[in-house]
Formats: structure tokens, C-alpha cells, sequence
């Protein structure tokens, strides 16, 4: 069992609290350096997922797990980001520059989203969103100067300063790049004020507001940030894809990011990166199972002489396979998650650390939750 | 000379009166407490003072200036603080994150600043934290400094946000029911505190309270209410001993 | 004329729907996104009952409304009662990964294909140089049936009384004797039937595939919201409003206002008045 003694308030200040901290976290970011050295070039596109995901989650995460605000309008924020990325490359802006103008025009569309947002609340914030998310898609499709309709739009590979990044392995490195700054600026706000006033907002609106804390700013505040980042991951979405169209940004899209903070655990930045992972890399590994489970379970059944194994197995790659079965297991994943672990894999996380930090005193109970009683939110 | 006073203040709701014509003032330094049975609008005083209702007429005078009409985050930076009778703290939050919240009031960063976490930010944070300690070392907290609220059992809740109010630097105090659903241990140490707070910070604070003998310790002045109007105003044992507050409280 | 009864017909599906969300958040406070997914579920199970057993239209609509609303009730017992407390929020994903899953059911069970429901409206009658198509009539006479007969089960019968108690005041009904978890489970049913009741009256406009609810489910989300969520007058009028919209939207303005029309028309509406038009707006007491 490890005790922390804090000699100084710079201590929990800090991003990392002590040397133990900064020695796992540089493992992982070394490990991170290095897997697509040692992976195939399918892998590592697979992984740049990941870190694209992870700043779409990072944004939600900000509203969703910070702030309070439900929205089910991101799609459209990571549209227009993409959008605005690849027009002004169209037109023969520096990457650099297109994407500054992505990140510029969709923190403006935050604001203005933002600005009737503030008089609302819970369900009626979360409808305005999705009413939003609706209209933007249609006019995707409509504003064919700019967009190219459902002919679609063609993403070129980046080019930042003079250097081409042709390859996924270099995509790779771009993504996260872009992760960790993204991950270092929400935790920057989150240790000052800003973040608090986020979690004061959250938490009790009439007491932030009893506190000084001026609602309608940090929650347009709130709104900007979370669409900015988002712009970002569409500039970076936009290159990943190569091909917009405007049926991409769905209100399903809109629904993943929030199994994203969901599954990941609402109200962490590790969540964000957890749940990214399981969004992410999930469809690839279904579609190992799938082409895996029939051929080893068959050649298991050939070895034994068990026919039936053989049978389930090939039944299972041909559930597997039906249209649509992806989206019912990430409902079903979704579903158990908030029935058993409310607060998603970070929550998890946290139980597996404790563990075995306070080996072999660990109880159950410390993070038995309290029995929970219906809380109105309907005010009366 | 008075800290703040209300002058004829009204609020309607749906037609009923539930301040009606309100008149007092809190001298700097002392503890001026509003009694009344349930519904006589005590709450509602306070909710006008910090701006979450507006009174349908009179004034607000704090500290010489009118605020009657300041808007609601501007009243923690004036130097009011408040306590709510069912508590509204930041439960899923650290204890040391709701006091630090309750410097908000004296931020000098901007968002850019603190996006890139400058060395100003930090030193900010760092003279923060430490005006946090002192509160957290005057009410005793230290214990419980890294718990989330929801962890937390009801009286230290309470403390707590008896310490989110003082890490705000407030002149006035409100504090609305401070020990409503506290035993009888955690009800004399709040009166300590209380008497602490008017000696040895300096603040003057202004309470609503229901136990009397709570009321009668720590308060200089006391005021009944009833119906939204003032019946009684005066010490402690002037106010309980007024033939209108024993009808008020047990009726006739 | 032809226009507003298309536009009533299909804004009464929106009403239907909006009325089950209404029902279940008046109750319990959930948001169930699943919704449209039950009236699909409703559409195929109708379909099954006619083509595939060969059973009369009839006997088919009963079990399908019959059988959706147990498996509202039964879902409510399994799923939802555990999530009781928690953060609306949790509840309104755990609905849509339900609806996910629905979906994927549909597509295992019965195929990703279309498919046509045999109905016994498929006349039309002209009424002084106005068609009047039996599918759209046959909506909003459902409608009006099935609304009736609900006005009637929550006013005048014991069971709807308590429902309504159950509405107002969890605690309160529970202390005066009313079981209010099967209450919860009753009103679960009775809107998954309503749902289901919905979806095999729009069959016959829209056909049967497994993403029908979707569609209907997030324009009577709106038309809940345009009612002010919470009344259920209020949710149908707002289901007919939508509607309307839609259609008219669709035949005068430039395409790509139909399926928008409504939207705007909601946002602005959300921008004036935040609590919907028949809602109330309350502040927390502190």
C-alpha cells in the first residue's frame, strides 16, 4: 500500500501527483511512441481511430461530464469542422491555417448554438440540440457550393509545412499529437477555475450562481470549447475518411459519442480516452470474432470430435455477420454498462486500482453505492 | 451604523403576499436573527437578498450602495455569502473543489490563461488554496479535505457549506436554518462557530433559525416574522416574551 | 384539403407516440427513446400475425398491441426499475442502447428487407372532388378511438385514477395504498400498446422495416417537446402541429424543408418559449 504524505499545495496542483505517477504515464506515452513501429499499417489506422475518438470524447466530455449539458448534436459540430477543413484546403489554404479557420468557425457555431441553450434545461437543451444536429445535416446536403451535396467531397492527405503525411504511420503521430494538447488543455481548465465553475454548474446551478459564478457565460463558454475541440477532430476525422458526405453526420453518430462518455465514465478525462478505446476498437474486433470464432471452433470440433461446437461456431459468425448486429451489441453493452457500473470503465478502473493498492484490505463496500431514491428533476 | 438594510421590501406569489412591507437593518458586527413559524417567508428574505427573486417593490441598501438591482453572481463579489436550508453543496466534487469554487468571486484569470496554465494562473491557485486552509483550519476540516461531498455525513455537509460561505470573504454572512437537522453536539459547536465568526473574523452575520436556543446564545438582534410581515423586533428575550410571536407560534 | 387530412393523419401517429413519452415521463420521469422502436416492434408483430400465420387483420392488431404492451410491462420490471434514481440522462442512453437492440432483434427475426402490411382500408372515397384515402381516414379515426378510450380509462376507472395520483405524487400514492410499482409497469404497458397501435396504423403509409421508429420516434420526441412535455393534450396537439408542418412544408416550400420544417418551427419555438407551449416552468426551491 502506497501513502501519498503532501508536503506542499503545489502537490495537488500538479498534473501528476508524484514520481510514480510520472513514471507509469511515461511507460504508457513511450509505449505509445512505439507501438506503430511494431504493429502493421492496418493496426495503426485502426488506433489513429482511437485518438480521433478520444477528442470527440474530450469535447462531449467537457458538456456531458463536466457541465451538465446533454447534447445529442455533436455529429453536426464534427461535421462542420470537416467541412470547413476540407473547403479551405480545397481553396489552397496551409493545413495549418484551414484548420485554425475549422477550429474558429465551429467554436462560433458553439456560441450560437450556445446562446438560446442558456435559457434552457435538461430535455428541452438536449431536443434544441438534436433539432440543430437535423437542420445542419440537411444543409450539408443542400449547400452544394461548399459541401458537393451527396456527390460527396475529397479529402487529400495532409500536407503541414511543405511535408506530406502519406502514410498511417505518420497519421498516427499527427493524431495524437493533437490528443495530448487537447488532453493538456482540458486539464488546465479543469484545475482552475473555469473547470470548477463547469462542475459547480453541474452540480447546483442556484448555489455556482450564489457563488459568483455568472451561469450563462461558462455554460456558453462550456458550448464553444466542447465545439471547438470538435472541429478539430472533424479537421482530423475529415483526412482519416478521405471522402465527406453529408450522411456521415447522423444523429447516430451523435448517439455514439455519447456511448462514448457513457461506457468511458462520465465526469473523467480518463473516461474520455477509455471510452474512445472501446468505441473505436470494437467493430474491428467484432469482425475478427467473426471471421475467427467458425474457423477455430471448426478446427476444435475437427480435432475432437465434437460436431456441435462446430455447429455453434459457424451459427455465431453467421449471427455475427447479419446487418445491424454491431449496432445491437453496442445496446446491449451500453445497456449493462449503466446497469452494473454507472460510472463506465473508469469507474472500474478505479475499483482494479484500489485493489490492489490496498491489497489485501480491500472492501467491497467503499464504493458500494447508497441505496438511491427516485430524485425529481422535474421542479416543482 | 448599518451594514445592510431592507426597506419595505414585497414579493408576490401567484397573488400571495409572501413578504409584505419589510423594514430592517443589520448593524456592522453583530448577529441579527429572523424567526417565524413555516411559510412566514424568512427563506424568501433571503433569496431576495441574493438575487435569485426579485421583490416586487422597496429597496436593498449593502455597505452604502443600492443592489436592488445587481444581478445574482454579482453578489458574492459585493461581499454576501449564503448557506441554503437543504444544502447545495457540489456533491460530486471534492470538498477541497467546492471551497476552492467559492473563490470564484476573486479570480484574476482569464480563459486563455488558464487554457495554457501560466505561472500566473498557478500562483493565483496557489494564494487560493491558501485562504481555502485558513477555513478549512478554522471549521475543523481537515480530515475530510480530498472526500467527495456525497461520501460525506450530513453535519460535516453542513459545516461545509458554513466553510464554501467564509472562503468567499464575505462582510455579511447569511445563513439560512444552520442547524436544521444537526444533533445537539453538532448544534452547540455551530453556535461556537457562529460567535467565532462575529469575534474573531469580524463578520456580520444574519441567520433564520427555528431553535431557540441556538437563537438565543448568538443572537444580538431578533426579528419575528409572520404572514410576511415583521411582528416583533428586539433582543432575544424581548422577542420570545412579545404576546403577538407566543400567538403566532401557538396560535389563538 | 387532401394536404391537411395527409398532414393530420401523420401528425395523429406523431400525437400517438408523443403520448406514450408523455405517459412514462408524467410517471416515472424517464425519457424512453425507445419508443419508436416499440412501434416497430408493434408493425412487425402485426405482420407476422397476418402474413405469415395467415390470421385476419383484426385478431393481428390485438396481439401485437397486446403483446408489445407485456413486453413494455415486463421490460419496465427487468430493466428500468433498476435505474430509478439515477441521472435522467443514464436512462434516456439506456433506452436508446434498448432501441438498439430492438433493432437488431427486428433485423434477426424478421429481415433487414421492407415489407407491405395487408389492410382491410385500401379504398378511397371522393367527397365533392376531394380524395379521401381509407389508410389516412383509418389513422385518425384510430386516433380519435384509441384517445377516447384512454380519456375514458384515466378518468373513470379506479386503476386509472391511481395512475394519475401516481403522476402527481409518488410518495402520497404510495401511502394511500396504491401499488405504485405495478402502476409504473401498468403505464409502461399501456404506451408500448399505444406505440405498437401506432406503428400498425402507419404501417400501410410508410411500410415496415426495422428503422420506421426511429424516424417517427424523434419527430414525436419533438412534438412532445412543442406540447411542453409533461401534458398529454399538449403532446398530441403538438403531434398534429408536426404534422401539418411536415406536409405543407413539404409540397410548398423547396425540398429539403420537409423533414426540417419542423425543427426550425421547434427551435424557434424553444428560443421564445423554453417550456414548450402548454408547459410550466418551475425553479428549484431552495
Amino acid at each position: 500500500m502506497r501513502f501519498q504524505f503532501k508536503t506542499s499545495y503545489d502537490q495537488d496542483i500538479r498534473i501528476f501527483r508524484d514520481r510514480v505517477d510520472v513514471f507509469w504515464y511515461g511507460l504508457l506515452a513511450v509505449a505509445v511512441l512505439a507501438l506503430p513501429l511494431l504493429l502493421d499499417e492496418y493496426s495503426v489506422g485502426e488506433i489513429a481511430w482511437v485518438f480521433i475518438y478520444g477528442i470527440c470524447g474530450v469535447s462531449l466530455m467537457v458538456l456531458v461530464g463536466f457541465t451538465g449539458l446533454v447534447s445529442l448534436g455533436h455529429a453536426a459540430f464534427l461535421g462542420i469542422g470537416a467541412y470547413a477543413h476540407a473547403y479551405f484546403l480545397m481553396h489552397g489554404l496551409p493545413w495549418v491555417v484551414a484548420m485554425g479557420l475549422a477550429v474558429v468557425i465551429t467554436t462560433a457555431c458553439g456560441l450560437i448554438v450556445g446562446l438560446p441553450a442558456l435559457r434552457m434545461t435538461g430535455i428541452y437543451l438536449t431536443i434544441a440540440t438534436l433539432a440543430f444536429a437535423v437542420i445542419i445535416q440537411e444543409v450539408f446536403s443542400r449547400w452544394e457550393s461548399v459541401t458537393h451535396g451527396f456527390a460527396g467531397m475529397k479529402v487529400d492527405k495532409p500536407v503541414i509545412f511543405g511535408v506530406e503525411i502519406a502514410d498511417d504511420r505518420s497519421f498516427y503521430y499527427l493524431c495524437l499529437f493533437f490528443l495530448v494538447i487537447v488532453l493538456w488543455g482540458t486539464r488546465n481548465l479543469l484545475r482552475a477555475p473555469t473547470g470548477r465553475a463547469w462542475i459547480a454548474i453541474r452540480d447546483s446551478e442556484i448555489a455556482a450562481q450564489s457563488m459568483g459564478v455568472h451561469l450563462a457565460i461558462y455554460k456558453s463558454i462550456a458550448f464553444a470549447y466542447s465545439a471547438g475541440v470538435m472541429g478539430l477532430a472533424g479537421a482530423l476525422f475529415a483526412h482519416k475518411i478521405a471522402y465527406l458526405a453529408p450522411d456521415i453526420f447522423t444523429i447516430l453518430l451523435s448517439i455514439q459519442f455519447l456511448l462514448l462518455v457513457i461506457v468511458g465514465g462520465l465526469g473523467s478525462l480518463h473516461g474520455a480516452v477509455f471510452g474512445a478505446i472501446f468505441v473505436a476498437l470494437l467493430p474491428p474486433l467484432i469482425a475478427i470474432l467473426r471471421d475467427s470464432i467458425p474457423d477455430s471452433l471448426a478446427a476444435f470440433a475437427a480435432s475432437t470430435g465434437l460436431t456441435p461446437v462446430g455447429a455453434i461456431g459457424s451459427a455465431v459468425g453467421a449471427f455475427l455477420a447479419k446487418p445491424g448486429v454491431e449496432a445491437g451489441i453496442f445496446g446491449l453493452i451500453l445497456v449493462l454498462v449503466i446497469l452494473l457500473e454507472p460510472l463506465g470503465i473508469y469507474g472500474r478502473w478505479l475499483k482494479i486500482k484500489l485493489f490492489f493498492s490496498t491489497f489485501p484490505m480491500y472492501k467491497a463496500a467503499t464504493f458500494k453505492r447508497q441505496k438511491s431514491y427516485m430524485r425529481s428533476e422535474r421542479l416543482r | 451604523m448599518s451594514l445592510f438594510s431592507a426597506e419595505n421590501i414585497s414579493i408576490n406569489f401567484g397573488g400571495i403576499k409572501a413578504v409584505d412591507g419589510v423594514t430592517f437593518d443589520v448593524a456592522k458586527g453583530e448577529v441579527f436573527t429572523i424567526i417565524g413559524p413555516n411559510g412566514a417567508g424568512k427563506t424568501t428574505i433571503f433569496n431576495l437578498m441574493s438575487r435569485i427573486y426579485d421583490p416586487s417593490g422597496g429597496k436593498l441598501t449593502f455597505d452604502g450602495q443600492d443592489i436592488t438591482g445587481v444581478p445574482p453572481h454579482r453578489i458574492a463579489a459585493l461581499g454576501i455569502a449564503r448557506t441554503f436550508q437543504n444544502i447545495e453543496l457540489f456533491e460530486h466534487a471534492t470538498l477541497l473543489q467546492n471551497l476552492l469554487l467559492a473563490r470564484h468571486a476573486h479570480k484574476r484569470s482569464n480563459f486563455f490563461s488558464e487554457l495554457l496554465f501560466l505561472p500566473s494562473v498557478r500562483r493565483m491557485e496557489m494564494a487560493h488554496r491558501e485562504a481555502v486552509e485558513k477555513a478549512i483550519d478554522f471549521l475543523d476540516l481537515q480530515q475530510y479535505r480530498d472526500s467527495l461531498i456525497v461520501n460525506l455525513p450530513y453535519g460535516v455537509r453542513k459545516v461545509t457549506e458554513l466553510a464554501r460561505a467564509l472562503c468567499t470573504d464575505p462582510k455579511l454572512l447569511l445563513l439560512d436554518e444552520p442547524s436544521s437537522g444537526l444533533n445537539v453536539e453538532e448544534t452547540e459547536d455551530m453556535a461556537f462557530w457562529i460567535q467565532d465568526i462575529k469575534n474573531l473574523l469580524g463578520i456580520t452575520v444574519l441567520m433564520v433559525e427555528h431553535d431557540m436556543s441556538l437563537v438565543s446564545a448568538v443572537s444580538d438582534r431578533v426579528m419575528a416574522l409572520n404572514y410576511g410581515r415583521p411582528i416583533a423586533t428586539g433582543t432575544p428575550a424581548e422577542v420570545q416574551a412579545h404576546p403577538e410571536v407566543v400567538r403566532a407560534y401557538l396560535g389563538g | 384539403m387532401q394536404l391537411t387530412l395527409n398532414g393530420l393523419a401523420v401528425g395523429c401517429i406523431y400525437g400517438l407516440v408523443a403520448l406514450g413519452f408523455v405517459l412514462i415521463y408524467k410517471a416515472t420521469e424517464l425519457v424512453n427513446f425507445a419508443q419508436g422502436d416499440l412501434l416497430m416492434l408493434g408493425a412487425f408483430v402485426c405482420y407476422m400475425a397476418v402474413v405469415w400465420w395467415g390470421l385476419d387483420y383484426w385478431v393481428g392488431f390485438l396481439i401485437a398491441v397486446v403483446a408489445v404492451g407485456a413486453f413494455g410491462a415486463l421490460l419496465d420490471r427487468v430493466v428500468l426499475r433498476q435505474v430509478i434514481g439515477q441521472p435522467q440522462f443514464a436512462v434516456v442512453m439506456l433506452t436508446i442502447g434498448l432501441g438498439a437492440m430492438f433493432r437488431t432483434f427486428a433485423s434477426v427475426t424478421w429481415g433487414s428487407e421492407i415489407y407491405t402490411l395487408p389492410t382491410p382500408f385500401s379504398g378511397v372515397w371522393t367527397v365533392g372532388g376531394v380524395t379521401l384515402s381509407h389508410q389516412y381516414l383509418s389513422i385518425v379515426f384510430g386516433t380519435l378511438l384509441l384517445c377516447g378510450v384512454l380519456y375514458a380509462f384515466f378518468n373513470h376507472t379506479r386503476i386509472g385514477v391511481a395512475m394519475q395520483a401516481t403522476s402527481q405524487n409518488q410518495l402520497a400514492a404510495y401511502y394511500m395504498g396504491i401499488p405504485v410499482k405495478l402502476i409504473f409497469s401498468l403505464i409502461w404497458a399501456i404506451s408500448a400498446g399505444v406505440a405498437a397501435a401506432a406503428g400498425i396504423l402507419l404501417a400501410p403509409v410508410t411500410l415496415i422495416d426495422i428503422n420506421m421508429g426511429l424516424a417517427v420516434a424523434l419527430k414525436a420526441f419533438a412534438a412532445a417537446v412543442l406540447g411542453g412535455f409533461g401534458s398529454i393534450p399538449g403532446a398530441l396537439m403538438g403531434g398534429i402541429v408536426i404534422g401539418l408542418i411536415e406536409l405543407y412544408a413539404g409540397a410548398t416550400l423547396p425540398e429539403g424543408f420537409k423533414d426540417t420544417a419542423p425543427y426550425i418551427v421547434l427551435l424557434i419555438m424553444l428560443i421564445v418559449r423554453p417550456q414548450g407551449l402548454f408547459g410550466t416552468m418551475a425553479r428549484k426551491k431552495v
